[in-house]
């Protein structure tokens, strides 16, 4: 009897070293899940690269400029009555002018009198660290690679969880938790 | 439509797409949480109406230990058996207090969960009456 009972009490014991374990385990993968997932909210929201940035700012000045008309923006100066409504300046008209949608434009009117200022003073302006940028292409293929990584983690975090269950240990899911590792989802 | 095609659909709708008696269990734990949280909440809200009067009878008890021992208006003492149960309730109520707010917390996440997974089949297009009903009820609930 009291060799049994030793016998019980080695075991309970043996069992909780074993939960333990279990549980630890549990914890290790959810930091990993933690761990990927500020992997792909870092690739999601990181800065594009220097060369890409520029590559837009001269995209938008290049399309600003095919549309502007110099011409319009001057316009207003060989009327022969100042026809500016009270209280507008001159930018303004050259920019927004009278003539509506034919004025060109305060950006376009910017664009093409100072492009090469406007590049100039783009390079020269603070910028990310470079090491905190990540160029466009290639992003959603490195974020759908983790994801699948996470999913598959999640998964064996899902088959822990059972197990722990079955052994009478209350284990709650991850609010977040991927309902498609939960369910044991098939497509 | 071929006998191949029939096959197929055959073998698609006898093999389920998920775990459903995982799904059942997890729905049915929640039922069981929300239904335990809701019996915590019902006498914890009885315990409440009854806290106003249970600490009116310490506050009675107390003044009329501290009264002086030759006053023209003696507190009126409450009886030992009222005293003792308006400690009672009281104790009972931080008790049931900390039950509630522990059930609450589950009931919350395990909703969430439930409705997560919910939502989470339905898009993917299964329609079993048994997720539909979940909808209703949770609606409702």
């Amino acid at each position: 009897m009291k060799n049994t009972a030793a016998k019980l009490k080695t075991a309970q014991s043996k069992a909780q070293v074993l939960m333990t374990e279990l549980k630890g385990e549990i914890e290790d993968i959810r930091r990993l899940i933690r761990e990927k997932k500020r992997e792909i909210s870092r690739i999601e929201t990181a800065p594009v690269t220097m060369p890409e940035a520029l590559a837009r700012l001269e995209a938008y000045i290049a399309e600003q400029r095919d549309n502007s008309s110099l011409e319009r923006a001057f316009r207003h100066f060989w009327q022969p009555k100042d026809h500016r409504p009270e209280g507008l300046s001159s930018l303004v008209v050259m920019s927004d002018g009278e003539g509506g949608a034919k004025a060109t434009g305060l950006d376009r009117l910017i664009c093409d009198l100072f492009a090469e200022l406007l590049i100039e003073r783009f390079k020269a302006a603070g910028h990310p660290d470079p090491d905190s940028t990540l160029p466009l292409a290639g992003r959603g293929e490195r974020v759908a690679a983790i994801k699948r990584e996470v999913l598959a983690i999640e998964r064996e975090e899902e088959a822990m969880i059972v197990e722990l269950q079955a052994l009478g240990l209350r284990v709650d899911r991850r609010g977040g938790a991927s309902p498609e590792a939960i369910l044991e989802w098939r497509d | 439509m071929t006998t191949n095609e029939e096959v197929d659909m055959k073998t698609e709708e006898s093999t389920p797409r998920y775990n459903e008696a995982k799904y059942r269990q997890i729905v049915e734990d929640y039922w069981g949480a929300r239904h335990k949280f809701e019996a915590i909440a019902e006498e914890r809200q009885a315990l409440m109406g009854q806290r106003h009067g249970a600490k009116r009878v310490i506050e009675q008890a107390e003044q009329a230990a501290n009264a002086p021992r030759f006053s023209y208006e003696p507190s009126p003492a409450p009886t030992p058996r009222d005293l003792e149960d308006a400690r009672r309730v009281l104790a009972r109520l931080d008790e049931v207090t900390e039950s509630y707010n522990a059930a609450s917390a589950e009931n919350v996440s395990k909703r969430q969960l439930v409705q997560r997974l919910t939502r989470f089949l339905l898009d993917k297009g299964v329609r079993d009456p048994f997720v539909l009903d979940q909808i209703e009820r949770l609606e409702v609930a």
